[in-house]
C-alpha cells in the first residue's frame, strides 16, 4: 500500500483552484471554495472527502442554487439537492448580512448535501468579527471571534443551522473537541503538510488536468519561444 | 482596513504620487532595485547578524560534480543548504520551465543534513518538480551554467590570470537560476509556517533570494575549485573585487505575472512602502553640500552602470541610453543652479523634463541618500492578504467604488476586439503560463483569471441592471461569478494604491512590464529582455561575499560597475 502524500496547505489550495475552475471555469467563486476545503481539511473537519463525494461519476461538480425564504425566526436556505462544501461561503454571506450587533442571524439549511461542509462558513463569520454556530444531528461546532478558536460538542439541535452574533455565549454542554485539541491539529499539519491520500490526489490532479491547454508549437510561442 | 495606512500618520499625503501615475503598467516596468528591495534586507541582516555560512561537506570530482552542504548558523536558527551538480550535456540545457534536467539543483532546508536525509533529497531535488520535498524544506531551486562564461573564467584562473573584467561585464555572472519555489511548492514548508517557524526568513523572498546568494557562493567557488583541480601548478583565485562583480544570472519568464495579478494586497504594499520611503525623503531628506555630492556620486555610478550594461535588445539599450543622457542633464540643471530647497525640486523638474525611466532612476538614487530615513520600513512590506465580502454593502455603494477606483477600467472599450485579444492559460507542459490570441487559436475557454479590468467591467454592467438598494450578498448570490471579483472591489477600495492598471487582455500587452516590476523588488538589475515575454538579468552583482560577514556591514553595493583594475593591482 502506498504512504499517503503530504501536501502544504499552498499546495493543496492551488490543486482545488485548478479543480474548481476546470469544473465552473469562472463562473463560481472557486479560490472561496478551495478555501473552504482546505480550512475544513487542515482543521480536521474531512473537507476532501466531503469533496470528492461532491463529485459525480464523470468527475463533475454541479453548480449550487440556493433558494432563501425569510421566516419569523431568521431565513431558510434550501440547497435544491446542491453540495454545502461549494456553497458555505454563499450562507456565510447571508449569516453576515443578517447579523446586527444586537440580533443575531440563524439560518436553517436544508436540501444540502454534505452537511457538515457548512462548517467552513465559521471562519468566514469569526473573521469578520462574528461568534458563530453551526448544529446538526444532536452535533455542534462553536467559533469564537476573538480568538479565532473552534470547539465541537453535544446540542440538543437536530436541525442543520448556522447561527452567527455579536458575543453569543459558548456552548454550555459536553464539549467534544476542545478549542486547544482543535488549534493543535491544525498546527500540526501546518508543520508537518496534510497527509492526503494517493486515489484522491490522481482524482484531484485529472480533473485540474482539464483546465490545461494542449501544448502546440504555436502555444510554445506565446511562451517566449 | 487592508494596506499600510502609516503615511496618513506620518502626514506625508502631500508628497504621496497619486495610484494614476504610480500604478501604471509602463511606470511599474521602468522601477529600479532601492533599499529596501529583498536582496538588499536580506544582506543587510546577515552581515549585520553575522550569520555563519560555511561549506560544511564538500564532495565533488575534479570537474566539480557531486554535492556540497552550506551549514548556516543565524542567531536563532540552525539552517543546510544542499546542493547537486552535475554534468549536463550542453544540447540539452535549457532556461525554459519545461526543461527537465539542470547543471545544479539545490534546497534550503531546516536543521543539519544527515546521510539518511542527504539520500532523501538526492532522490527528489534534482527532479525538482517532479520530486516530492517535505515542509522540513523551504526553497528548492535550479541553475544553469553560462557555459562559455564559467569555462573562460576557470581557463584564466588556471593560468594563474584574473578573468578579463570587460568579458565579465557582458555577462555578469558564472550560473543562473531558471526556477526557485518556495511557500509550499511540492511539500515544501507553506509560508505561515516560514513565518512562525523561521524568522529569518520572513520577510516576503527573504528565503528565495538566499537561496540565490548562496548558488552565487558555489557558482564562485566551483570555478576556483576546478581552476586548481585542472593546474595545481598555476591556478590562482578569483580576486575578491572580481569575485564581487560576478552576480547570479536569472532568467523570468511568464511564470512570475500571475503572481502580480493574483496579490493586489501584497504589491499595492510593495508599492506603498515604497513611494512612503520616496516621500518622506522628498519631505525630511535634508539637502546640503554633503547629500548633493553623494547625489553626484551615485548618479555618475549610475549612469555608468547604464553604459556597462550589454544587451542585444534594441529597445532597451535605446532606454538605458536615453535614461543615462537624460539623468547627466538633470546633473547639470541642478549644478547650474544656486542650490536646492529640496529634493522634490528636482523630481518636478525631472517628471516634466524627463521620460518615467529615468524619473525612476532618479527616485531610486534618491532612496539610497537616506537609509536612517526609511530602513525602518523593511519590516512592514508582509501583509495578511484577505479578500473578504463585506455582504451587507448595498450594490449602490460597490458601483460608487467601482466608479472611484476602478475608473481606469472602465475607460478601457472592451467591445473592441483588441482589448479582448489576449488570453493568458497554462500549458499542459509543467503547467506553463502562456498567451494566446483569443480569436485565432484554441483554449480561450480555459484561460487564466487575470483579466481583472475586463471583470471588473462585466460586475459593474451587471450591478448596474440589479436592484441598487438590494445588499451585495443577493447581488453574489444571484451572480457567483462576480463574488470573488466583489470581494477583490471591496478590499482594493480600502488601499490607497490598489490594483496594477492594466488590461492584460490587450492585444499589446508588454508582460515584461510586470516582470520588471517584480524583479525590482527583488532588488535585481541589468534587464536584458530576450522578447516582450521573458527577461534575462543579474541579482546580487556587486553583493558582499560570505567572506566579508564580520568585516563589513556595507550596503553600499547598488548600480554595480566595473571594479577599477588599477585598484585591484595595487
Amino acid at each position: 500500500m502506498t504512504a499517503p502524500l503530504k501536501l502544504s496547505h499552498n499546495e493543496l489550495a492551488a490543486l482545488l483552484k485548478s479543480v474548481f475552475q476546470a469544473c465552473f471555469a469562472h463562473g463560481q467563486d472557486w479560490a472561496a471554495m478551495a478555501q473552504s476545503v482546505v480550512w475544513l481539511e487542515s482543521h480536521g473537519f474531512d473537507g476532501l472527502a466531503m469533496l470528492m463525494e461532491s463529485f459525480d461519476e464523470d468527475l463533475c461538480l454541479q453548480a449550487v442554487e440556493c433558494d432563501v425564504t425569510e421566516t419569523d425566526t431568521g431565513h431558510i436556505v434550501d440547497l435544491n439537492g446542491g453540495s454545502l462544501i461549494l456553497a458555505a461561503h454563499m450562507i456565510a454571506d447571508l449569516a453576515l448580512e443578517n447579523s446586527e450587533s444586537d440580533r443575531p442571524a440563524r439560518l436553517i439549511v436544508q436540501n444540502a448535501r454534505q452537511p457538515k461542509a457548512l462548517i467552513a462558513a465559521l471562519p468566514l463569520c469569526a473573521s469578520q468579527g462574528f461568534d458563530a454556530f453551526v448544529t446538526a444531528d444532536g452535533r455542534g461546532v462553536y467559533a469564537k471571534s476573538a480568538e479565532r478558536s473552534y470547539t465541537t460538542y453535544h446540542s440538543a439541535e437536530t436541525e442543520l443551522c448556522l447561527t452567527c452574533g455579536a458575543g453569543l455565549n459558548a456552548p454550555q454542554s459536553d464539549i467534544d473537541r476542545t478549542a486547544k485539541a482543535i488549534r493543535c491539529q491544525a498546527r500540526q499539519n501546518l508543520m508537518d503538510g496534510l497527509f492526503v491520500n494517493h486515489k484522491c490526489i490522481e482524482k484531484l490532479q485529472k480533473i485540474a488536468d482539464r483546465f490545461l491547454v494542449e501544448a502546440t508549437e504555436a502555444s510554445r510561442k506565446g511562451a517566449g519561444e | 482596513m487592508a494596506g499600510w495606512p502609516q503615511h496618513e500618520a506620518e502626514g506625508l499625503d502631500a508628497y504621496m504620487r497619486p495610484a494614476s501615475v504610480v500604478m501604471d503598467l509602463s511606470r511599474l516596468g521602468t522601477l529600479y532595485p532601492y533599499p529596501l528591495s529583498f536582496m538588499r534586507s536580506l544582506t543587510r541582516r546577515l552581515l549585520r547578524e553575522k550569520w555563519d555560512i560555511q561549506r560544511a561537506q564538500v564532495s565533488l570530482d575534479d570537474n566539480g560534480y557531486g554535492h556540497v552542504i552550506y551549514e548556516i548558523k543565524t542567531p536563532s536558527a540552525f539552517y543546510s543548504y544542499v546542493i547537486f551538480a552535475k554534468y549536463l550535456d550542453p544540447d540539452i540545457r535549457s532556461d525554459r520551465v519545461i526543461a527537465e534536467d539542470w547543471d545544479m539543483t539545490v534546497t534550503l532546508c531546516e536543521g543539519r543534513v544527515d546521510n539518511d536525509r542527504l539520500e532523501f533529497l538526492r532522490a527528489n531535488v534534482p527532479l525538482q518538480e517532479k520530486g516530492r520535498v517535505d515542509t522540513r524544506c523551504i526553497v528548492l531551486s535550479r541553475a544553469n551554467k553560462s557555459s562559455r562564461n564559467f569555462e573562460y573564467v576557470v581557463g584564466r584562473l588556471a593560468e594563474g590570470k584574473q578573468p578579463d573584467l570587460d568579458v565579465m561585464a557582458k555577462v555578469g555572472y558564472l550560473y543562473r537560476t531558471t526556477a526557485v519555489y518556495g511557500s509550499g511548492k511540492f511539500g515544501m514548508a507553506d509560508w505561515d509556517k516560514v513565518c512562525s517557524e523561521y524568522s529569518d526568513f520572513a520577510r516576503p523572498f527573504s528565503a528565495e533570494m538566499f537561496s540565490c546568494f548562496l548558488i552565487r557562493d558555489f557558482s564562485l567557488f566551483k570555478a576556483d575549485y576546478v581552476a586548481k583541480r585542472r593546474s595545481p601548478q598555476t591556478a590562482v583565485s578569483m580576486a575578491d573585487d572580481v569575485k564581487r562583480y560576478v552576480g547570479i544570472g536569472n532568467a523570468t519568464g511568464l511564470g512570475m505575472a500571475p503572481y502580480l495579478i493574483n496579490h493586489p494586497l501584497l504589491i499595492n504594499n510593495w508599492i506603498e512602502v515604497r513611494e512612503t520611503a520616496l516621500a518622506r525623503i522628498k519631505r525630511s531628506g535634508q539637502v546640503t553640500q554633503e547629500t548633493l555630492g553623494d547625489f553626484d556620486c551615485l548618479a555618475q555610478k549610475a549612469c555608468q552602470h547604464l553604459q556597462e550594461i550589454a544587451t542585444d535588445n534594441r529597445e532597451q539599450n535605446i532606454i538605458n541610453a536615453n535614461a543615462r543622457e537624460e539623468m547627466l542633464s538633470c546633473l547639470e540643471w541642478f549644478k547650474a543652479r544656486d542650490g536646492l530647497r529640496d529634493w522634490a525640486e528636482l523630481t518636478a523638474h525631472a517628471e516634466a523634463n524627463c521620460q518615467p525611466e529615468t524619473q525612476e532612476l532618479l527616485n531610486a538614487i534618491l532612496l539610497e541618500l537616506y537609509p536612517d530615513l526609511i530602513l525602518d520600513l523593511e519590516d512592514s512590506l508582509n501583509v495578511d492578504e484577505r479578500y473578504e465580502l463585506k455582504p451587507n454593502m448595498r450594490c449602490a455603494e460597490v458601483t460608487s467604488l467601482i466608479e472611484a477606483h476602478y475608473d481606469w477600467a472602465l475607460e478601457i472599450d472592451f467591445s473592441d476586439e483588441n482589448c479582448l485579444s489576449t488570453f493568458w492559460y497554462a500549458s499542459e507542459e509543467k503547467r506553463e503560463p502562456r498567451l494566446g490570441k483569443r480569436f485565432e487559436e484554441p483554449g480561450a475557454e480555459k484561460e487564466i483569471y487575470l483579466g481583472i479590468a475586463h471583470s471588473v467591467r462585466c460586475a459593474y454592467d451587471d450591478l448596474k441592471a440589479f436592484d441598487a438598494d438590494q445588499s451585495i450578498a443577493r447581488f453574489v448570490l444571484k451572480h457567483p461569478k462576480h463574488r470573488y471579483m466583489i470581494r477583490r472591489i471591496q478590499t482594493m477600495s480600502q488601499t490607497r494604491y490598489g490594483e496594477i492598471r492594466a488590461n492584460v487582455l490587450d492585444a499589446d500587452i508588454l508582460p515584461i512590464h510586470l516582470l520588471r516590476c517584480k524583479l525590482s523588488f527583488f532588488g535585481v538589475g541589468k534587464f536584458d529582455p530576450r522578447s516582450r515575454l521573458w527577461v534575462r538579468n543579474t541579482m546580487f552583482q556587486g553583493a558582499p561575499l560570505i567572506s566579508d560577514i564580520g568585516r563589513t556591514t556595507s550596503d553600499h553595493w547598488c548600480f554595480p560597475i566595473k571594479p577599477d583594475s588599477d585598484d585591484r593591482a595595487a
